[in-house]
């Protein structure tokens, strides 16, 4: 018996040996190219199916809605998981898409943002906007009626205070940098007052963090024995039922809606934190609707007929910073023959699977602003080893790249390690918690390099660029501390003209590829996956999801 | 014995200060700025000072620690810096979930633990006792979150039995007790089995089975009763563990418990809600670990004598 136990076990051992073999899988790269095996090009769902542009290898962007299947017709509840808990309920306290995305269901903006195209700005609570002074300010002409859910109407007061609440709060610092203050002018009508004109400034007042919230209700809360944090009263088509902690936010259909009566009646927002738990919830219709989903989980999803995958370019690409003013790096030929190290497709095949594009400059594709034409100097080792010769390193340098301790990161550092030997420049991995990372790199200046990833606010190119390159950039990303280009970052910022910005943010991309302060490499796609049911499903890299389009 | 319990009592108190005095420490020393991981990567400076002077975060770290212990004497555990509630509210309606899985995972791993280590013990080489001892081997070796993913997939996916996230229903928490239960099912059986074999063993029961006493006596009043000390000690311990260990059961299977809670805390660097919540989970598994030592003096009457005295 024991003989045959053993047996049996060691049976066992071999058979788990003998498993842990390499499998192949089908990459591409994002830039339309092949890295050499074959590639599958994927569908953007199957009944649920849109319109759509094959951008890059294999991945797909959504341009229209989705049809719904009519599986479900008739449904009116919807379970949405998201990969982490919603901070607060009130809209301008926290600046991230697992908060605003269920806010904005409850408070809306003036404005808002068309679905499917983030550059169509549409009124929602005003009739109509205007600019005056020369863009010096903008003027909102309030719709009459609108009913807060407590039933109270809102007023002018209500817009003033709501946006003047948003000018102050820390999370819209970067965004309402510009803001002055706003006032009202009659019971219809409120400006905005700006310290120049700014183009993107539509698209910053249809944020949900400038939400419009009811005076009294907010002032007087604490009197009143209310938190603001964790209740909530606003003019959007849901209103807040119930929050357990940790699991899930409970909405429901607001019944005086001035947008008229929703599909969607009933709105949970289910927080599962593991991917794949949430993507197998998704395939068993545990969920409708699930956002933040790793790349390893999102290839099956898509494979899968009842699931429709609404896929557009992320928001923000990944970069790797150099310090310039100390270090190795600090040598511009350094720099140089780093970037011309760098092979940026196989950056995105090795580190994110494919799933995503290169980027020619430090913002992501869709942007106003994208240099869509423009060729950067990487890939050629032999000129990387020419420029660290002339820069008097024939026998090579050493440094160190940060990252954090995130798969995004993990594996694109690596290979950004191994490109770089190849040229000579052997860099030193030191993986570390986000908020290390954070402190050392941002605040610090501690580092060599780093890989890491930065993210527009609003479509423009301009909420990146001005943050990396300019002298009084107020968060601190500027970490090449670049002084040079302020005045064309100005004139492109307050500009009105397409071309005239067009080509300033050229110039500013070709003094980056002269200077080598930063090394934009790639960016990821962003998805939303819902059942295949549900129809007007847009792709949003913002997270700005108005589930009251939406409908079985 | 009354006198034991106190001191047990008393002694927690500086324990569980030096612990919370360890863990302010480290999440206040430790690089990252709870500021900065609320407001975001796009946070201006102004942005992240008035925060911090909203937050108190721009106070000495000791004189921090120092109010928020005080307030922990008059019931005020701090204020979450991520969701500006009470912590001590967060806490509460977080910890029934992961007492429902810890104390379900538990009663499970014990009763079915100590019954399949007794019918080892007892028909010790038997055909019954080898599978036994082979599927302890499997769950000791098999992480829970895998078991957890594996009965999702068969359970869920496939046979459709049961939900696959937990929600209101006690069907939910089945596939969670399961595999949060597992390896200490196995360890509890291992360590049964072996006591048990040692008292059977022993020269009191061969007297009791010599004068014709029967089986169902040795087995449970002769032999158990000796055998349960080691196992009473072992689920103490898991218990702990569980209260402490239920953070990736709670990712798998989306439950909204402690241990989720923590997870996020600490990587939002939510000091308060951090040191209050792993203090509470020290605090539980010593008052388990006292409660366990009180229950030998029941099961044995010598432990209960050495209290007395002591």
């Amino acid at each position: 018996m024991k003989k045959a136990i053993s047996i049996i076990l060691s049976l066992s051992m071999m058979l788990s040996l003998a498993a842990c073999g390499s499998k192949t899988e089908t990459v591409s790269n994002g830039t339309g190219g092949s890295s050499g095996s074959s590639e599958t090009a994927q569908e953007a769902g199957s009944s649920g199916t849109s319109e759509s542009t094959e951008v890059g290898g294999n991945v797909v962007i959504n341009e229209s809605g989705s049809v719904g299947d009519g599986s479900m017709a008739g449904r009116e509840d919807l379970t949405f998981a998201m990969a982490s808990e919603t901070g607060s309920l009130d809209p301008g306290a926290y600046n991230n898409n697992w908060s605003f995305g269920v806010t904005m269901q409850i408070y809306e903006s003036l404005l808002r943002e068309a679905p499917g195209d983030r550059q169509e700005i549409e009124p929602v609570l005003c009739e109509n906007y205007e600019f005056l002074d020369d863009g010096l300010t903008l003027r909102f002409h309030l719709k009459d009626g609108i009913k807060f859910h407590d039933g109270s109407i809102m007023t002018a007061d209500d817009v003033e205070y709501s946006l003047n609440k948003a000018i102050g709060m820390p999370a819209n610092s970067a965004l309402s940098s510009m803001m002055i203050d706003a006032v009202k002018v009659d019971d219809s009508t409120v400006d905005l007052h700006l310290e120049y004109s700014f183009e993107p400034i539509l698209n910053i007042i249809a944020f949900p963090t400038f939400g419009i919230v009811n005076k009294n209700w907010y002032e007087n809360a604490e009197a009143e024995g209310r938190n603001i944090n964790t209740e909530a009263n606003g003019t959007g088509p849901y209103k807040f039922v119930s929050w357990t902690r940790g699991d899930s936010i409970v909405l429901e259909a607001f019944e005086d809606w001035h947008g008229g009566e929703v599909s969607i009646k009933d709105l949970t927002y289910k927080f599962l934190t593991d991917s794949t738990s949430a993507s197998i919830a998704l395939e068993n219709g545990d969920v409708q609707a699930l956002l933040g989903v790793s790349s390893a989980d999102l290839k099956r999803l898509r494979e899968i007929p009842e699931i429709f995958c609404a896929t557009t370019y992320s928001s923000g690409m990944y970069y790797v910073g150099l310090n310039c003013e100390e270090g190795p790096f600090a040598d511009i030929k350094v720099r140089q023959a780093m970037q011309y190290a760098l092979n940026a497709d196989e950056v995105l095949v090795g580190g994110m699977d494919g799933q995503g594009w290169t980027v020619t400059c430090a913002a992501p594709r869709g942007v106003f602003g994208y240099q869509e034409d423009f060729v950067p100097s990487r890939n050629n080792i032999e000129k990387a080893k020419e420029l660290l010769e002339e820069a008097g390193y024939s026998d090579g340098v050493k440094a160190s790249i940060k990252c954090a301790a995130f798969d995004e990161y993990l594996m694109s550092t690596q290979i950004i390690q191994e490109q770089a030997r190849q040229a000579g420049i052997e860099l030193e991995f030191e993986q570390m918690e986000e908020t290390s990372l954070i402190t050392d790199v941002f605040e610090n200046h501690d580092f060599d390099s780093f890989y890491y990833w930065a993210g527009c606010a609003y479509p423009d190119i301009d909420s990146l660029y001005w943050r990396l390159y300019h002298s009084d950039s107020i968060s601190k990303d500027n970490t090449a501390g670049v002084t040079e280009l302020d005045d064309k970052l100005y004139q492109a910022r307050t500009s009105h003209d397409d071309e005239e910005r067009y080509e300033l943010y050229r110039e500013i991309t070709a003094a980056n590829d002269e200077n080598v302060w930063y090394i934009p490499l790639i960016m990821s796609t962003y998805t939303v996956c819902v059942r295949s049911s549900l129809s007007n499903v847009y792709a949003n890299n913002a997270g700005l999801y108005h589930i009251s389009d939406w409908t079985y | 014995m009354h006198k034991y319990i106190i001191k047990r009592l008393l002694m927690l108190i500086p324990v569980l200060i030096a612990i919370s005095f360890i863990l302010y420490a480290i999440m206040t020393l430790t690089p990252g700025d709870p500021a900065r991981m609320i407001l975001g990567d796009a946070a201006t400076e102004e942005g992240i000072a008035a925060l911090h002077k909203e937050l108190g975060l721009d106070e000495p770290f000791l004189t921090r620690y120092f109010k928020w212990l005080l307030g922990v004497f008059q019931g005020d555990f701090g204020t979450s810096y991520r969701t500006r509630t009470p912590v001590f509210d967060e806490i509460l309606s977080r910890l029934p979930y992961t007492c429902v899985v810890a104390f379900g995972a538990i009663s499970i791993s014990a009763v079915f633990g100590i019954v399949l280590g007794i019918l080892s013990a007892v028909k010790q080489y038997s055909a019954g006792d080898n599978i036994t001892l082979v599927a302890t081997l499997l769950l000791t070796s098999m992480p829970d979150f895998w078991i957890g993913l594996i009965l999702i997939i068969v359970f869920s996916v496939n046979l459709g039995l049961l939900p696959s996230i937990t929600g209101d229903s006690i069907s939910s928490y089945i596939m969670p007790w399961i595999s949060a239960s597992a390896g200490y099912l196995a360890s509890t059986i291992r360590t049964t089995r072996s006591t048990m074999l040692d008292t059977i063993h022993a020269d009191y029961v061969r007297t009791a089975k010599a004068k014709g006493a029967p089986p169902v006596d040795i087995v449970f009043r002769q032999s158990l009763r000796n055998a349960l000390l080691p196992v009473i000690t072992l689920i103490g311990i898991n218990m702990g563990w569980q209260l402490g260990g239920t953070i990736i059961i709670e990712q798998v299977f989306a439950i909204p418990g402690l241990g989720s809670l923590l997870l996020t805390s600490i990587r939002m660097k939510d000091t308060s809600v951090v040191v209050a919540s792993v203090t509470l989970v020290c605090l539980l598994a010593s008052l388990i670990n006292l409660l366990a030592d009180i229950l030998y003096a029941y099961v044995d009457p010598r432990v209960k004598a050495q209290y007395s005295k002591g």
